[in-house]
């Protein structure tokens, strides 16, 4: 925790040199240090088995945000500071009390109708923060709350408890259509159901990044569970013709898909920030221009989908591969939770929490890379948003409470001193 | 299900591999050819931020200065706007024009900057450029030209060193409102960004007599008793066409001078002698090429600036120094009258002169316009030598 700890500091200090010292600067610096150490020490008395390794990263990852929306956008620094709070509680709920997830186990429907109609919700009563765009979120007093957020970690607890439940079922072929052999329609169907209805409010409102993180996590979680690869053809082949369509059919999904093949076209217009983005990959060079320095504030709304961009222009291409592994690192603890969870559900739900976070990475880097269309997502923990920081700090929750019920190794084989099971 | 969960692990390793590899592409590979584009908001937050040097006079007064905005941006300020036939302009939109362009890489710093000024991102400052401009005579000149609301020009240079001391033109402009006005400056039929004093090609009309006295001293003809009053095709019967062409040849009327500022070539009429009087050449020509009758023949290199601009010239043998000797005995001064016959339009007033005391000097003015007369031009150059010796 020491190391996150100078990077914040110096950061921060940094900041200060540069723009003369805000007491916002102050209070960050204190109150991230308040809540990891708090969670820290917490963890440490309580669940001593807990992995070692996620919370720290996590810290890094956050403290970086707060940098970024202290560079970036000054003025929320203080609400997303209030986030990070509310946040760090929700990961100690989740983490420390252990019927949380039995809970979320036993009402699953329950649960993911409550997101969904939340979901629904911002179909009527959708607000849009800065006053254009998709009206994805919730207002209340000022502050604001994006229901496809939370909505993920639902799917993905609802898709490992009817996974787990329905394994051995959904393997053995009852139903054939044609060639093709499916597991019968009374296992499948209230799955797909559950998924089509997510996968379509999501579409209705244009949130076709969440749309596309729902739709991969599922099949991705679908492969673990069953493990055959039929399905994944099927769902490459559903994902292909949902763009044909949405590209035929909705101007939204044809400018993504235009402003990604060819954003020279219009590079002042359509595909303005693509560019701009663009620019801010080819600014940062080897090892940036400096935190404060560069100009990635030329990219609209740089603070939530585009702040992969602003940290390869300050930090340089060295950053942005540090902020890749230590993402990479989150996801590589998951899924080494998944590997030594003792039951299915408890695998699968760590996969997918895994997968979920590194797909949702891959998702917002590779599209300010131009290297997918670019579908607005936030980058998990880093972003400015408070749905997205307190999610992306329930899923790390939920993984470090995993991580106290998983087994040592079959066979651990260069495995000097496994960790200490928890009971 | 944990070779499942292996096989969605390595799917995801080779996403992160793909990020990575795309990552190197835009930040190493490609960035160069994007960072190069026009549309790079990068280039002009990086030009606003350069602390330009100065434009400044011999006494250290600024023509050109940059203010630094709070917020670290830059403004170019030109307290003497009518000085933009030195001074030049500098614009983010337009780019630069005169002193600031000959000027321009001094002037930005550039090569000054060391690895630890690019480091800690301190802006490239720039170094100042004095002038040799006398600013009261300039303004003086400047003023003159402005009331009689004459298109024209004054130049006063220093035969001996070449320096320029006033080099005023109008119509000019302003170069503090410069991407304001840039859309009518552009397409006025009156040219103001045109520099009438080392671009403005204007008829010689009877002026052209000093070039055919110059001619026949140097072909050693007899030169007449009155040679200033005596009809001018009289005057120049004794010279050829080729005669009057091979002079102008070796006066270098038609090549472009050496000097820091863009200037124009003079134009040589075909059909020589009768036309003479439409040869045509700039106020800076005709003040260098008449310099040399202070100095023995010897034409010097005008300059405006006393940093080294980045092409050096040298003094040039225009005639021998019995013609120079002998066109200085024959006159000092003269003015002439081009008429709108030659001229196309307004009549034109040339004046030329010498001053000897305190030191060699050269003067040189015209002015056209409605009115004008063959003292029109006078007035304007003493108006100027006057501020000079005040």
């Amino acid at each position: 925790m020491l190391l996150p700890f100078f990077f914040i500091v110096t950061g921060f200090t940094h900041l200060t040199l540069l723009n003369g010292f805000r007491w916002e600067y102050g209070a960050a610096v204190a109150v991230w240090s308040a809540v990891f150490w708090g969670i820290a020490v917490l963890l440490r008395r309580r669940l001593p088995a807990v992995d070692p390794f996620l919370l720290p990263l996590t810290a890094l990852l956050a403290g970086l945000g707060l940098l970024m929306v202290a560079r970036l956008a000054p003025n929320f620094l203080v609400r997303q500071l209030v986030w990070l709070v509310v946040s760090g509680c929700a990961l100690l709920a989740v983490t420390l009390i252990p019927r949380s997830l039995a809970w979320l186990r036993q009402y699953k429907y329950t649960w993911l109708l409550a997101g969904l109609a939340l979901l629904a919700a911002t179909l009527i009563l959708g607000v849009n923060p800065s006053g254009y765009g998709a009206r994805l979120w919730l207002g209340f007093g000022g502050m604001y709350f994006q229901p496809s957020e939370p909505l993920k970690i639902l799917l993905v607890v609802f898709l490992a408890v009817y996974l787990s439940d329905r394994r051995r079922q959904m393997i053995d072929v009852e139903a054939r259509v044609g060639r093709l052999a499916l597991p019968h329609p009374a296992y499948f169907g209230p799955m797909l159901l559950m998924w089509g209805f997510s996968v379509l409010l999501l579409f209705w409102q244009r949130d076709l990044g969440a749309a596309l993180l729902f739709f991969c996590t599922f099949l991705a979680m679908l492969y673990v569970a069953v493990g055959q690869k039929r399905y994944l053809l099927i769902g490459g082949g559903l994902l292909l013709t949902a763009v044909i369509i949405g590209y035929r059919m909705f101007d939204y999904v044809a400018l993504r898909v235009e402003s990604w093949w060819n954003p020279w076209l219009d590079p002042a217009g359509r595909s303005f920030q693509v560019v701009q983005s663009l620019l801010a990959f080819a600014a940062g060079g080897w090892f940036g221009q400096g935190l404060g320095q560069g100009l990635p504030t030329a990219i609209p709304v740089v603070h939530t989908d585009f702040v992969f961009a602003a940290i390869a222009e300050e930090y340089g291409l060295l950053g942005a591969l540090a902020v890749s592994a230590l993402f990479g690192l989150i996801i590589q603890r998951a899924f080494f939770i998944a590997l030594r969870s003792r039951t299915h559900f408890q695998q699968l739900l760590a996969t997918g929490l895994g997968f979920m976070i590194g797909l949702q990475v891959f998702v917002i880097a590779g599209g300010a890379l131009k290297l997918i269309p670019l579908t607005g997502v936030t980058l998990p923990l880093v972003s400015y948003g408070g749905s997205s920081l307190l999610t992306s700090f329930v899923m790390i929750g939920l993984l470090l409470f995993l991580s106290t019920r998983t087994t040592p190794l079959s066979r651990p084989v260069g495995l000097v001193d496994p960790e200490p099971e928890s009971k | 299900m944990k070779k499942n969960i292996r096989a969605l692990q390595n799917t995801m390793l080779l996403g992160g591999v793909l990020l990575a590899l795309a990552l190197v592409y835009r930040q190493i590979i490609r960035a160069d050819a994007l960072l190069s584009r026009g549309d790079n908001p990068r280039l002009v937050i990086a030009e606003q931020r350069v602390k330009r040097g100065k434009i400044v006079t011999a006494q250290g007064v600024p023509l050109a200065e940059t203010l630094t905005t709070p917020d670290g941006l830059t403004r170019r300020h030109y307290p003497y706007p009518n000085l933009a036939t030195v001074t030049g302009y500098y614009s983010l939109r337009y780019g630069t024009g005169g002193l600031e362009a000959a000027f321009d890489p001094i002037l930005r710093g550039e090569n000054r900057q060391t690895w630890l000024d690019d480091v800690m991102h301190r802006p490239p400052v720039g170094q100042t450029i004095t002038v040799t401009i006398h600013l009261g005579a300039q303004i003086a000149a400047d003023t003159a030209l402005a009331r009689a609301k004459a298109t024209g020009a004054v130049v006063v240079l220093d035969a001996v060193s070449g320096e320029v001391l006033v080099l005023a033109g109008r119509p000019t402009f302003d170069p503090n409102h410069l991407e304001a006005e840039w859309d009518i400056l552009a397409n006025s039929p009156q040219s103001p960004l045109l520099n009438r004093a080392t671009q403005g090609l204007f008829p010689l009309g009877d002026m052209v007599r000093l070039v055919g006295l110059i001619g026949l001293s140097e072909a050693g003809t007899t030169i007449p008793l009155n040679p200033l009053e005596a009809p001018l095709s009289a005057m120049l019967a004794p010279l050829s066409g080729q005669g009057l062409a091979a002079t102008a040849r070796q006066l270098r009327l038609a090549q472009e001078l050496p000097f820091v500022l863009p200037v124009s070539a003079g134009y040589l009429p075909d059909d020589l002698p009768a036309k003479a009087p439409e040869i045509a050449i700039t106020p800076l020509h005709l003040a260098v090429v008449m310099a040399a009758v202070a100095q023995d023949g010897l034409a010097p290199a005008p300059t405006l600036a006393y940093t080294r601009p980045p092409t050096a010239s040298t003094r040039l043998r225009l005639f021998s120094p019995a013609t120079a000797r002998r066109m200085s005995n024959t006159v000092s001064e003269y003015s002439a009258l081009v008429p709108p016959e030659i001229t196309g339009s307004a009549p034109l007033s040339w004046y030329w002169g010498i001053v000897r005391q305190p030191r060699p000097l050269v003067v040189v003015a015209v002015a056209t316009m409605p009115g004008a007369t063959s003292d029109t031009a006078r007035a304007m150059a003493l108006a100027a030598l006057n501020a000079l010796t005040d």
